[in-house]
């Protein structure tokens, strides 16, 4: 179709309104993709067999070749020239060239359409708008100066498109002699320039998306992308609006091999980041306390806990940065061995206020759940056990058919204790709203969260809000900026009664939840039961007490930058963090539950006593810092010297009351309990009425060189001095130098004509790091305990002794990393691939050198709260990893645009060094020179038993080995299982870690999905987690799959059942038998949104909406059916607050 | 411009301030909630202080699964103690019986450094080393008992130094009867009261009695007399009440026992009740006591009542009676053994409910109705109308069909606290029957050895030994072996006395219930006379810490 139009607009009313409304139209349809199809469709074929056809006939065919429309008024066409026209499958613009050829007329692009118009260009127009009109040609380049065909040319404040030829140029004719063209392509920055018809313009544009040109945040400083030479992957503000996510762990999900987030959405609980495990290149220390192997967070140029990074919410934040190898983290020397996490939070750009709101809602549900056998089975396989113990049956036929035919509920129940007590699934809401405000003087940005979550335990919940407000303020324009930081985090945690896992896991189906009377439940099999009764947990979370946390976080920061001269600026910065936390449990008097069959209370079922506990907890972390940086360009030369300085000091107070028999249980405070000495409450950790008080300082001085030749050759020098009060004063002082270069081969000349190549990239680092958090504060002084002790006549007396023996030499575990690594983007920007290859060192890593009993210390080496041995410097383990990540970009038509993206990381580590030893075994564990981190240590298990011949056939094990026990390998062939046949059987560090991620978006919609996966990972399980009626609890129903003597399958899931209290069992030897593939793949998150056009969304006040769903965890393919009620990232398989998904929905909103 | 250089001078001085205006010792952090040891060791009360963390060593409710670990008991839970592995004979190399010197060190620690005070009265200090040199003789008497031979460290080691041959076991006795025998001189007969000299810390009789004990095990049979003897100068007396609590009267025994008449009923209600209060926290500190571990009620309490009880009322049933521990209670009438129903008979009986199954408990010796619960056994003190009846299987109940009532305090029970009667560890009836039992060895049967025997057996209501029917020596050793199982079971002697008599391959047989199913499966083999060094550590001393015979 096309379109007559008539140019006279003041006397043709009606066909302006027509014009108006096919423009309307035009534009509705295609404002958004107006560039990209034209910078397509240049390349389409068109085929053509006319003779002397009318020129509209000729539009009308192409349009439906094409898809463009042509505009044109009659008066236009009134002298056009019928064409003669004979082409197979030419280039579009070709073709419109030769069918204009011969007509007087011109024709340009404007949006999905052509217009054409007279030529010259009808100078009928009035006399005042009649400006001086010029002709300009011009040629688009690429960055590598090669012509690039189909860019656009726009002529702004008109319609007037124009593409480029084959060889990049155009040729505009009758322009305004002031017009701005605004010259854009896929895939590269848009430019705006002045038409110049004095000569042939050259307009060069720098590509958009191969992100070369972004700047990263790098330790006290920023740097360009291009000039890196360290391992840093980065997460940019753009990437950070193309995904919307919901949390910050999201947000770093999947953006880099070797940076591994595991999400463990456990129960809501005052430690946010306890849900989130976070590490970079794996397991480096061979001590395992709170905090080591976690990255060094740093928000704003500020050091933080891994909780604030867990409480920022992602719309508040610009940019982040990972950095990785020892050269890019050696200006955090001695916390950056496990890497560092940059976070900056927004501070107010661009050129308008914006408010945005987000909002979402979901439902979180359990990823896997223990499902505990019914009455029945749990009945029959409990005589079972008994049975192959030599015991007799303990169930009656008849009672088992009770329990099967549920005739007797209030004395044979079938009691499904996890759907009693739990919730199926718990909400979850999140609000936020952020200003951002850019100001002439003063830019400000306020972003302000609201988050409730609940417990899948009834009446557990905690709310949390966030508010962040940060400033920049021009002093004095060009030289003095001054900046302020400012966040609050309030965070509330509640909760009812005292849920115990363990409790739950033990409460069996035969026991009565509650009786047909409406009492609680004080029947198990039969009989009256106080133990049974008393362990009911709904019953706890109801009667038991409650509990609150109330924390705050307070942060201030202001931070100066001054820039004297150019090329030179210092930077101080001052941080004062304050946290307040308070925690307050109270636990309730219980009235007695009632013997269903006499009706007399059950004395211990009780509770005559109810007491508080309170907590106050108060932490301030000064930081003062100053750094300066200087650079120059000398021709080709340049370089830049960072200098700085730094002090931080850290103070952690605590205080606990408590005190026992309040006149009622709506008591608040502590004051209002009996002040008898024996009413003092205590906690494990000894007595209440005490505080305690936990300060370290450090001091460090750093500096960083940069030199870069011609572009193309890099190389920075880092160092860092530290001084930490961890340490005695002779081993305080550590250094950490850093060394790294790149070359920007793409830059060379040889890669000139090496089109498809964008950016290709060498670097090689080699640095040290440190890690001074495995030293305990205090560490060099010979510490005696104090506390209570013994007591006599009556009267409690504290006692003085040391359990600790002290170490005044420990000092700095030392990271010593070797990384090489290749950066390559092809095809302008589609395909973006990134590799490292690393050797990580840790030296002088601090371990517990075994010793004797004899010592008289408690000489557990992994044990860091009671083991008694100290800290040395003696071991040392190497972890060598590969790393590959590749990002593709296209679209595909007009409206599809995606992103596939792929990384794996490979990590391989070895305990190289481990003191004087060669091992050391501890529990199911062994640290063994030439062995990884983690591994397992036991006996091979052959399977199981099949019948008393094999068992008298195979080496001998004990003499209670029976068939359907687990068989053992004898390893050194001496018909005997012992210590000296056991191995080592697997490990629990994944050597592989890989994930995939899509994002697309088609007209309005959005989708992106991120998965996760892990392999060769084995997980041990034992006690509550694997073994049947573990300390008189019930069974899980993969037990149903175990030997019988009637099925005595050598390799059924499980071996002859057996009570725990049957000592006769094989079960607790560490053996294969028990490890469990925790190979898993893991859909971590899927998101599918809608955008609203923009039209839409105007006539209702806003700029932008958006809605979308989105689930966390959906999906999980395990490695091994035995662990069918096992979340792979829930630390432990013992019973606790299952692994959760998380189904929500939430709109987000621009004002 | 003069604005902008103010504020460069500014800014740089604030910048530089900041970073280097700061305190001399900013880097150095002493630790704030903790003493160090450069500030100890000056006043008497740090001493006091020290000395209270080497009781604070001393076992306490433990001693059960000593018993758990012989025939008196069964321990059923193995995650609580050795002693589950102990008598089901599953222990191997690797089991850790109590391979430790934490309690050594600490004592080993203050007498190092007691001495750098120089403050306190010498006679004061040199009595506080006594009771910490008693302690260690203790901690070290343990160690022997377990594993024989055993390193003797009586200094503080630095790391490096840890590494000590196992001193042969008679070097060991020698090292700890030596040192009882010196602080005997040293230590008090009783204490007055009052801070520094509070009653409860470690007297002479506590040093001579455990000297007693040490002989005892060792077989040195003359030395144990001897110090027994000592000990029985020093005026103890076995506890005894003369009335009982009204709740206690509530009881009904007459289904239980044929009195012969009023008198015969409160010789043996009183005699129940002695024995049985013996151990309560009212009676704390009686006469009988030579050495308790101290309790204080919420604070340190002991978990005896919740060890001890069924599940129906509470408890975790973690140490049961075994059915021979039942046999082995005599006649109240005839002090003679009596002979036990066949277990399938009984086990037919119970099945049935037939009422004959209760004539097996009627008329026994009063401290089986104070130490056992069992079928119907009355209990008014726990609760009201207390009976006790067998609930099989579900969790925390009994596997043998009995429960422990000896050494559960039912009015801390009913208080709903933990049980804070301080715990005996030391009382003068066993000092009476080492006296008897060594005595009996090294010359036979006399009078003191008859005295001896029959002061504990009458204290309980019990009939005199018969001095014509037991007139030998080893038809003695019979009665006093069987005395000393009575009246000490569940308080820890039973492990040692199985082993030094010889007698473990006979008595650690599988035992059942009284339905006469298996409760547990023991096999025994003669090297568990010792306990495994723990094969850890054997491996760790590179072959200078060697493995008890059998073990390997």
């Amino acid at each position: 179709m096309y379109k007559i139009w008539n140019p006279n607009l003041c006397l043709q009313k009606r066909g302006v309104t027509k014009l108006l409304l096919v423009m309307k139209l035009t534009i509705l349809l295609l404002t958004t993709v107006i560039l990209q199809v034209s910078a397509n469709s240049f390349a389409q074929k068109v085929s053509l067999s006319e003779k002397n056809a009318k020129l509209t006939k000729i539009f009308d065919k192409i349009r439906l070749q094409t898809g463009y429309d042509f505009m044109v008024t009659k008066s236009t066409l009134k002298n056009a020239k019928p064409v003669n026209i004979e082409v197979k499958d030419k280039e579009f613009l070709d073709v419109l060239k030769m069918i204009f050829a011969d007509q007087n007329l011109n024709y340009s692009f404007s949006n999905n359409a052509i217009i054409v118009s007279e030529k010259p260009f009808s100078p009928n127009f009035p006399a005042t708008i009649i400006k001086a009109l010029i002709n300009v040609t011009g040629k688009v380049l690429d960055e590598k100066g090669l012509g690039l065909p189909g860019a656009t040319i726009k002529i702004k404040g008109t319609k007037r498109v124009d593409i480029t030829d084959a060889t990049g140029r155009f040729n505009l004719k009758g322009i305004d002699e002031n017009a701005i063209l605004v010259i854009s392509y896929l895939g590269y920055d848009s430019k705006e320039v002045k038409a110049d018809a004095a000569a042939e313009m050259v307009i060069t544009l720098t590509p958009q998306n191969s992100s070369l040109n972004e700047i990263v945040i790098v330790a006290y400083g920023t740097q360009k992308k291009t000039s890196l030479t360290g391992a840093i992957a980065t997460v940019t503000p753009k990437q950070l609006k193309d995904r919307p996510v919901t949390s910050i762990q999201n947000a770093l999900q999947g953006i880099s091999p070797g940076l591994t987030i595991l999400q463990r959405p456990g129960d809501v609980s005052r430690d946010a980041a306890a849900s989130t495990a976070v590490s970079i290149r794996g397991r480096g220390s061979l001590v395992t306390t709170a905090g080591t192997g976690s990255p060094m967070y740093v928000i704003d140029g500020i050091p933080a806990s891994a909780q604030e990074f867990a409480t920022l919410n992602p719309s508040d934040v610009s940019s982040m940065s990972v950095l990785k190898d020892a050269s890019s983290a050696a200006l955090y020397g001695s916390r950056a061995a496990n890497g560092v996490i940059m976070v900056t939070t927004k501070r107010g750009s661009g050129d308008k206020t914006t408010v945005e709101l987000n909002a979402n809602y979901g439902w979180q549900s359990p990823t896997k759940i223990a499902h505990y056998a019914g009455s029945v089975d749990y009945t029959t396989l409990y005589n079972e056990a008994l049975t192959n113990a030599g015991a007799a049956p303990l169930f009656t036929d008849e009672q088992i058919q009770w329990y099967k035919d549920g005739s007797k509920p209030d004395l044979y129940p079938n009691t499904d204790w996890y759907k009693e007590v739990l919730r199926k699934t718990a909400p979850l809401s999140d609000i936020n709203l952020n200003i951002n405000a850019p100001g002439k003087i003063t830019n400000s940005y306020l972003g302000l969260s609201y988050l409730n979550q609940e417990s899948i335990i009834p009446n557990r919940s905690q709310d949390r809000i966030v508010a962040k407000l940060n400033t920049e303020t021009t002093i004095v324009p060009e030289i003095l900026k001054v900046g302020t930081n400012f966040s609050f985090i309030n965070q509330n945690f509640d909760r009812s009664g005292n849920m115990a896992w363990t409790e739950l896991n033990r409460s069996l189906p035969t026991s009565v939840f509650r009786q047909s009377n409406g009492e609680w439940g004080s029947i198990d099999n039969g009989k009256a039961n106080s133990q049974t009764a008393g362990r009911n947990q709904v019953r706890m979370i109801d009667e038991s007490g409650k509990g609150w946390d109330r924390d705050n976080y307070l942060q201030t920061a202001a931070n100066a930058t001054l820039t004297p001269i150019n090329g030179l600026s210092i930077n101080g910065l001052v941080s004062l963090k304050y946290t307040n936390g308070n925690s307050w449990a109270f636990n309730n008097t219980m009235s007695p539950i009632n013997d269903f069959l006499t009706g007399k209370p059950m004395a211990s079922t009780q509770k005559v006593q109810n007491d508080m506990l309170e907590y106050w907890r108060k932490r301030k972390e000064l930081l003062v810092q100053g750094t300066a940086d200087y650079e120059r360009t000398f021709g080709k030369h340049y370089g830049k010297v960072t200098l700085g300085a730094s002090q931080e000091s850290n103070m952690y107070r605590t205080a606990l009351v408590g005190r026992k028999n309040f006149p009622n249980n709506d008591m608040t405070t502590v004051v209002s309990g009996s002040s008898n000495p024996e009413d003092m409450n205590s906690d494990a950790d000894g007595q209440a009425n005490r505080s305690n008080e936990e300060d370290w300082a450090m001091r460090s001085v750093f500096g960083r060189f940069n030199y870069v030749f011609n572009d193309k050759y890099l190389l920075e020098v880092n160092t860092r001095i530290d001084y930490s009060s961890r340490f005695r004063k002779d081993v305080r002082q550590a250094v950490f130098p850093s060394f790294s270069a790149g070359w920007n081969i793409s830059k060379e000349d040889f890669m000139k004509n090496v089109n498809w190549v964008n950016n290709l990239k060498l670097r090689g680092s080699y640095g040290s790091l440190g890690n001074q958090e495995v030293v305990r504060v205090g560490n060099y002084y010979d510490r005696l305990n104090t506390g209570y002790q013994y007591s006599f006549e009556e009267s409690p007396q504290g006692g003085v002794w040391s359990d600790k023996i002290s170490n005044p030499r420990a000092s700095w575990e030392k990271v010593f990393m070797t990384n090489i690594g290749i950066d390559l983007t092809l095809f302008n920007g589609k395909l973006d691939i990134t590799t490292d290859y690393y050797i990580k060192d840790t030296k002088e890593l601090l371990m517990r050198v075994p010793a004797l009993a004899t010592i008289g210390v408690n000489t557990s080496t992994t044990d860091a709260v009671n083991s008694g041995l100290p800290l040395s410097n003696g071991a040392a383990t190497r972890n060598k990893g590969f790393e590959f990540a590749v990002n593709h970009n296209n679209k595909i038509g007009d409206d599809f645009t995606f992103s596939v993206g792929g990384n794996f990381s490979i990590i391989n580590s070895k305990i190289t060094k481990l003191g004087a030893g060669n091992e050391v075994v501890d529990g199911k564990y062994i640290q063994k020179i030439g062995e990884s981190i983690g591994s397992f240590y036991g006996y091979e298990a052959e399977g199981l038993f099949v019948d008393a011949a094999d068992v008298t056939n195979h080496a001998f094990q004990t003499v209670n080995t029976k068939p359907g026990d687990i068989k053992f390998k004898d390893l050194n062939g001496d018909k005997k299982i012992d210590a000296a046949d056991r191995k080592v059987i697997g490990n629990d560090v994944p050597w592989l870690n890989y994930g995939f991620n899509i994002n697309a978006t088609y007209k309005g919609f959005d989708f992106s999905i991120l998965t996760y996966g892990v392999a060769k990972v084995k997980t041990y399980l034992s006690e509550e987690a694997a073994y049947p009626f573990f300390n008189g609890a019930n069974l899980k129903e993969q037990w149903l799959n175990r030997w019988t003597t009637a099925n005595p399958d050598p390799n059924a899931d499980f071996p002859r059942i057996l009570t725990t209290a049957a000592g006769a069992h094989n079960y607790n030897p560490i053996s294969s038998f028990w490890l469990f593939s925790g190979s898993y793949f893991r859909v971590r998150g899927i998101t599918l949104g809608y955008t609203i056009p923009q039209d839409v969304s105007k006539r209702i006040g806003l700029s932008k909406l958006r809605v979308y769903g989105a689930a966390n965890n959906p999906f999980t393919i395990m490695g091994d059916k035995r662990l069918a009620d096992y979340d792979p990232e829930s630390g432990s398989g013992r019973g606790g607050y299952p692994g959760m998904k998380t189904w929500s929905i939430g709109l987000s909103a621009g004002f | 411009m003069k604005k902008i250089t103010s504020i460069y001078i500014l800014t740089g001085l604030l910048t530089i301030g900041a970073v280097t205006s700061c305190k001399k010792d900013f880097l150095e952090r002493p630790p704030l909630d903790q003493l160090s040891e450069t500030t100890f060791w000056k006043t008497p009360n740090d001493v006091y202080q020290a000395v209270m963390a080497v009781y604070n060593q001393l076992p306490g409710d433990g001693i059960i699964y000593e018993d758990g670990a012989s025939d008196n008991a069964h321990a059923q839970y193995p995650w609580e103690s050795s002693a589950t592995d102990v008598s089901a004979g599953s222990l191997t190399s690797t089991t850790d019986a109590g391979w430790s010197f934490v309690d050594i060190r600490r004592a080993n620690y203050f007498l190092a450094n007691a001495d750098k005070v120089t403050t306190i009265d010498a006679a004061l200090l040199e009595r506080y080393k006594a009771e910490v040199r008693f302690l260690r003789a203790m901690f070290y008497s343990r160690m022997v008992n377990k594993f024989g031979d055993v390193p003797l460290i009586t200094t503080v080691l630095t790391l490096g130094q840890e590494n000590v041959k196992r001193t042969p076991r008679a070097e060991v006795v020698k090292f700890i009867t030596d040192e009882l025998e010196a602080v005997s001189k040293i230590l008090p007969q009783a204490y007055a009261g009052g801070k520094p000299n509070e009653k409860g810390r470690i007297t002479k009789g506590a040093a001579l009695a455990l000297k007693a004990r040490v002989y005892l095990n060792e077989g040195q049979f003359q030395e144990a007399a001897d110090a027994a003897s000592q000990v029985m100068t020093l005026g103890y007396s076995l506890f005894k009440v003369d009335a009982e609590e009204a709740i206690d009267a509530k009881d009904d025994y007459s289904k239980w026992v044929t009195f012969a008449n009023a008198a015969d009923e409160k010789k043996f209600r009183l005699g129940l009740r002695s024995y049985e209060a013996l151990f309560h926290k009212v009676n704390e500190g009686n006469n009988e006591v030579i050495l308790d571990r101290q309790q204080i009620d919420q604070k340190d309490a002991n978990f005896l009542n919740t060890y001890l009880l069924p599940g129906t009322i509470g408890g975790w049933s973690s140490v049961t009676p075994t059915q021979e521990l039942v046999n082995s209670y005599g006649s109240y009438k005839t002090g003679e053994a009596v002979t036990p129903t066949d277990p399938a008979q009984r086990a037919a009986w119970y099945i049935a409910k037939n009422p004959a199954f209760a004539n097996e408990y009627k008329n026994r010796d009063p401290r089986f109705y104070a130490s056992i619960l069992f079928e119907d056994s009355p209990w008014n003190a726990v609760e009201d109308d207390y009976k006790f009846n067998w609930v099989q299987g579900a969790s925390n109940m009994s596997l043998t069909g009995y429960n422990f009532r000896k050494m559960v305090d039912p009015a801390i029970y009913r208080l709903q606290v933990d049980n804070y009667a301080n715990v005996i560890l030391i009382r003068y009836a066993e000092v009476l029957l080492t006296y008897a039992e060594a005595k009996n060895e090294t010359s036979g049967p006399d009078n003191s050895v008859y005295e001896a025997l029959d002061a504990v057996r009458t204290r309980s209501g019990m009939p005199a030994v018969d001095r014509v029917k037991y007139a030998g020596k080893d038809a003695l050793r019979v009665v006093i072996r069987n005395e000393r199982r009575v009246e000490l079971a569940l308080e820890g002697q039973r492990y040692m006395d199985i082993r030094r008599w010889k007698i473990a391959p006979q008595v650690m047989k599988t035992i059942n219930n009284i339905k006469n199913t298996q409760a547990q499966e023991r096999v025994w083999n003669d090297r568990f006379y010792l306990m495994p060094v723990p094969q850890n550590e054997v491996d760790l001393s590179k072959g200078v810490l060697t493995q008890n015979t059998g073990y390997n």
